[in-house]
């Protein structure tokens, strides 16, 4: 046994042994590979280190275009050369003082040569060696030719610095669409949403920040625009000559994102709503496609390229008119009697109501014992059927369909069902606006529903608020017999302008018989001498319509906007418009006015926006538009208005925070540099 | 019997010898250590920030600790240590699994827990717990002891590699076969098992590398198929590895780049603190002073001081086998066994790799790289190694003294 044990001992030792050859053997190939590598090749080694001094260039992509539906470049590129300085290349012995010296003596000179003003001062430069010293300094950036030509010719006195070029955004349109397009601000490396990944940055020496769309399309569609970086190997010599370049991974350049926008119409809208606040949305009632989207005023998008000046930043946010506020989509607003066909639908598609029934209105209805006006104070002069009412758009008429049926649940959940109260789901930020209900009511005042709200929601008004863009996805839905469909502003690949694929989120269950009704409603609110919208009549096409003109109150003082929904050609309705001046007089004047261009620019051939559009018509005209107010006699003095009208601000706030707090972060970092 | 396993026998002897160290690998572990210290100090020289200041972590905080474990390791009989060598195992899978649960995500792989990496300590608790199995179960069937054997290591490694950090679990596979070979069991089974291995290798390579000979169609979706099981990190680094034109920005660069830090060193290297890739930035920072650290010594000590760098490495090697040699019981044997095979792999995988003979893995230097909870792991594991050395000799014959001391 011990023997055995003693045996197996030692044959195990001698495994051991022949472990430790294998080792051996290991170790001796290290040495032997080492000799081959130090001793016999080490020249080629050293002459590579000495004469191929590689600099690993990135290659940004090329950010795609962003085209109108009709291929019209909206969003273009420009080359802008600027100068960058390798830091590690200019790096002198001792402190880091030294080479900060050196290099800002460089800028100096190369600021006399060039002759271009300095951006980098001596604290940008420590900074940039703190921070991110593996990838160069940009020195000057935006080179006219010349400055380029003479750069180029006397590279070799400048030691560490080379000539970079970098895309830069342009818009052919202008400040038009600026609120789709959105602006664009420098990229991180790492994406703006992952967390910096450490070995990035290590993996170029030369590394330009990409752009990145910080609102609208730029934004939303960035991963489409902006491809994929490629790199480059550059072998540099002493003086900064390029012996020769490997292209290691060619950039992909971006996609171009199509918009369903046309910027015909998107111009006439624009030119259309001129100088006032407001917004206008056309939208093919088909598709879903958004053929304008136009807020009014508008900031000039190359503000932001290279990048934006401080004081254009602070310029930019303390406009009164809040230029970066993107109206037609995150503007909130009560909708006014825009909102009446809504009701109508609402209370038609739950029965129990004739259509044909004749009203006769004395000019204003009594709820909880205050009196709500109608917009003719003394009566329509006529009994009204619904059509009539529509045309007219009488308020005691809807505060009594309304106050019949109640505002929950039928009325609310059709509203809700037709996308109030909820953002629409845009490719752009969108706010989601004001639904109220007896439930929200109690959390928000504490209190509940009551007749009086009723009546103001049946007409638009109380805590009602919408959007321009969820007014538009009502109008379509009413347009095309029910179809509540998601609005679009990108095209995607192979659709054609007005037959992409229609996003139907919901059919409304309407009978045919009432859609009629209301349509017909609109029609003679366009087509008749008593219809409210008759300012908007062209005769190239068939208009039905619904104005609106809404009050709100602005630091005590009442004001009013006006409002004008339509669709278009009223036999087979293919888009939908909705125009909205904020502050104005009447739904009937201003917002039909507006809506006037917008059609005339859809259906007139050969439509050019003419340099006075507004107010053609004679001041007599306002006298009369003037009492189409949906007035609430003792609303403006009701606590509870002031209060929900603060709500209202504070809504909007929220809307357009969110995008400004993006704006601000954006352009902190460009201030920065 | 007695003579194979002699139990507490050093213990009423204690008083007359001179405790038997392993004065080979005490003097190479320093000078490893020392290396250690200068080079990772070097290699961080041109940072400005807190990173600049590891090798004095290096200095009075990881080797001070590991030196304590060691002596405190080696100073008690390593048989009294494989009594309780399941449970450190046992608490280190148990770490692996918390660190998948919870761990520190660091370069898309969750590796850290409290601030260690606990794979690194399975590497020193996972030796143990094999040689004690190994040697205390001997009257087991050798089948059944090769399969918890496998166990014992494939536990562990499996956590390791879905880490994901599949250079750390090959560095269990050598330890593993080597201890396997020595200890002698199931010779057929250690055979297919070496065959079965080297076929799976062949399998990956081919899987990674073949794709390409395909027509187009084809090939897309075999990579795909590939990309299922393969680590993407992993092709690309065998990719660079075969074919290093593939990609010179990315992973071609490092291996490109250290092969000239070496390959310029030339005889007598560039001086310390004067490695000129390394001070410009061609090596890549965040490893210059860990797994790449033997580029930074090639080329500020050029051919003499890496063959230097290998003589220490051979001697503590040598050391550890001859312990293993002299240590009549079985138990101790393995223990070095499986240190050595360790501590080879990690040596010959990461210099083959620094002078481009290898695919990039994050494999450590040991000793020399820097990190905490390696060295520390790697001096505890050599302070069994020296417990073995002092306590396990009593029962060998004479010879193996005389070799112990002599080489």
């Amino acid at each position: 046994m011990s023997n055995l044990a003693e045996k197996a001992a030692a044959a195990a030792g001698w495994r051991l042994l022949w472990l430790g050859l294998l080792m051996a053997l290991g170790m001796g190939y290290l040495v032997f590979v080492l000799y081959g590598i130090q001793i016999r090749d080490t020249r080629t080694y050293a002459s590579a280190q000495e004469m191929h001094t590689f600099r690993r260039v990135r290659l940004p992509a090329t950010r795609g275009r962003i085209l109108d539906c009709r291929g019209r470049v909206v969003a273009d590129n420009r080359p802008s050369f600027c100068i960058s300085l390798y830091i590690e290349e200019m790096r002198e012995p001792g402190p880091w003082s030294n080479t900060v010296n050196r290099v800002d003596g460089m800028i100096d000179k190369l600021s006399q040569f060039l002759d271009s003003p300095r951006i980098v001062d001596r604290d940008g430069i420590w900074a940039h060696i703190y921070r991110r010293r593996a990838i160069p300094l940009v020195a000057f950036d935006g080179l006219c030719d010349r400055a380029v030509a003479r750069f180029s010719e006397n590279a070799g006195k400048f030691p560490g610095a080379d000539i970079s070029v970098r895309a830069e955004r342009v818009y052919p349109y202008g400040d038009s669409a600026c609120h789709v397009i959105g602006y664009v601000g420098k990229g991180q490396p790492g994406g703006e949403t992952g967390e910096p990944d450490g070995e990035e940055e290590e993996d170029f020496d030369f590394l330009l920040p990409d752009l990145a769309g910080r609102s609208g399309v730029e934004k939303s569609c960035d991963k489409e625009l902006a491809g994929m970086c490629g790199g480059e190997l550059i072998q540099i010599n002493v003086v900064g000559y390029k012996h020769k370049s490997v292209i290691g991974q060619e950039p992909v350049p971006g996609k171009d994102v199509r918009l369903t926008l046309d910027m015909r119409i998107q111009n006439a809208a624009e030119a259309a709503l001129g100088n006032e606040r407001g917004a206008v949305v056309v939208m093919n009632c088909r598709t879903g496609e958004l053929l304008a989207l136009a807020s009014a005023p508008r900031y000039d998008l190359s503000l932001f390229t290279p990048s934006l000046h401080a004081s254009d930043w602070k310029a930019l946010l303390d406009n009164p008119n809040r230029p970066l506020y993107s109206r037609a989509a995150a503007g909130v607003y009560p909708p006014g009697s825009v909102f009446k066909p809504v009701v109508a639908m609402s209370v038609l598609s739950h029965g129990g109501v004739d259509p044909h029934q004749l009203y006769d209105c004395t000019g204003f209805v009594m709820v909880g014992g205050r009196r709500i006006r109608c917009a003719h104070r003394h009566g329509h002069g006529h009994p009204l059927d619904m059509a009539g009412a529509l045309a007219e758009s009488c308020n005691p008429y809807f505060i009594e369909l309304a106050r019949g049926i109640g505002w929950e649940p039928y009325i609310r959940a059709d509203a809700e069902a037709l996308g109030l109260g909820a953002a629409p789901e845009v490719e752009i930020f969108a706010a989601a606006g004001v639904l109220p209900s007896e439930e929200w009511k109690r959390r928000r005042f504490g209190e509940g529903w009551r007749g009086g709200d009723t009546a103001n929601v049946a007409i638009g008004q109380g805590f009602l608020a919408a959007t321009p863009l969820q007014v538009a996805v009502f109008t379509s839905a009413i347009a095309n017999g029910g179809n509540v469909l998601r609005p679009r502003l990108v095209l995607h690949d192979g659709e054609t302008p007005g037959a992409a694929a229609a996003n139907v989120i919901r059919h409304m269950n309407w009978k045919s018989g009432d859609l009629k009704i209301v349509h017909k409603g609109m029609f003679d609110a366009v087509n008749t001498a008593s219809g409210t919208g008759r300012r908007a009549y062209i005769p190239e096409v068939s208009v039905a319509g619904k104005t609106g003109t809404a009050e709100y109150m602005d630091g005590g003082e009442k004001k009013k906007n006006a409002w004008m929904i339509a669709f278009a050609p009223y036999e087979d309705p293919e888009y939908a418009f909705v125009t909205m001046v904020e502050d104005s007089d009447a739904g009937g004047m201003s917002a039909a006015l507006v809506l006037k261009e917008v059609l005339k620019s859809v259906y007139v051939p050969d439509y050019a926006p003419g340099p006075e559009l507004k107010h053609t018509d004679a001041e007599e005209d306002f006298a009369a538009f003037s009492g189409d107010a949906d007035v609430m006699e003792d609303a403006p003095e009701s606590p509870r208005f002031d209060a929900y009208v603060e709500n209202m601000d504070a809504s909007e706030e929220e809307g357009a925070g969110g995008t400004d707090a993006d704006v601000a972060d954006a352009v902190e970092g460009d201030v920065g540099e | 019997m007695n003579r194979v396993f002699p139990r507490f026998r050093n213990f009423e002897r204690r008083g007359q010898k001179m405790p038997r160290v392993n004065w080979m690998i005490a003097v190479c572990m320093a000078g490893l250590l020392t290396f250690g210290v200068l080079f990772i100090k070097s290699a961080t020289s041109i940072r400005t920030d807190s990173v600049h200041y590891i090798y004095l972590e290096m200095m009075f905080k990881w080797i001070p600790l590991g030196l304590a474990a060691h002596i405190f390791i080696a100073a008690v009989d390593y048989r009294k240590w494989l009594r309780f060598s399941l449970i450190p195992y046992a608490g280190g899978v148990l770490l692996l699994v918390l660190v998948l649960l919870f761990g520190t995500k660091l370069m898309g792989a969750r590796r850290w827990i409290f601030g260690v990496q606990p794979s690194e300590f399975m590497k020193l608790a996972v030796i143990p717990a094999a040689a004690f199995i190994l040697a205390n179960f001997s009257d087991v069937r050798g089948s059944a002891r090769f399969a918890v054997i496998l166990g014992i290591f494939g536990i562990p490694a499996l956590l390791v590699a879905i880490q994901p950090d599949l250079g750390s679990a090959m560095a269990f596979v050598p330890a593993c076969a080597a201890m396997l070979y020595v200890s002698g069991c199931s010779k057929t089974l250690f055979r297919t098992m070496m065959t079965l291995g080297i076929f799976m290798v062949t399998v990956f390579f081919s899987a990674i590398l073949l794709p390409e000979h395909l027509p187009e169609g084809k090939r897309e979706a075999v990579e795909e198929a590939v990309d299922k099981f393969i680590f993407p990190h992993w092709r690309k680094r065998v990719e660079v590895f075969v074919f290093p034109d593939r990609d010179p920005l990315g992973a071609g660069w490092n291996k490109r780049q250290s092969e000239i830090a070496v390959g310029s060193g030339g005889r007598f290297g560039k001086g310390y603190l004067k490695g000129t890739q390394n001070i410009l930035g061609f090596l890549p920072r965040s490893v210059s002073s860990t797994d790449f650290i033997f580029s930074v010594i090639g080329e500020e000590t050029g051919f003499v001081g890496s063959c230097s760098l290998i003589l220490l490495f051979c001697g503590l090697l040598g050391g550890i086998v001859a312990t293993g040699y002299v240590c009549r019981d079985p138990a101790g044997r393995l223990i070095c066994t499986g240190t050595a095979a360790l501590l080879f792999m990690h040596i010959f995988v990461n210099m083959a790799m620094t002078v481009g003979k290898m695919p990039i893995t994050g494999i450590p230097l040991p000793l020399v790289s820097y990190g905490g909870s390696f060295t520390v792991a790697i001096m505890s594991l050599l302070g069994l190694v020296q417990s073995v050395s002092i306590h396990g000799s009593e029962s060998t014959p004479g010879g193996g003294q005389s070799l112990t001391k002599g080489t």
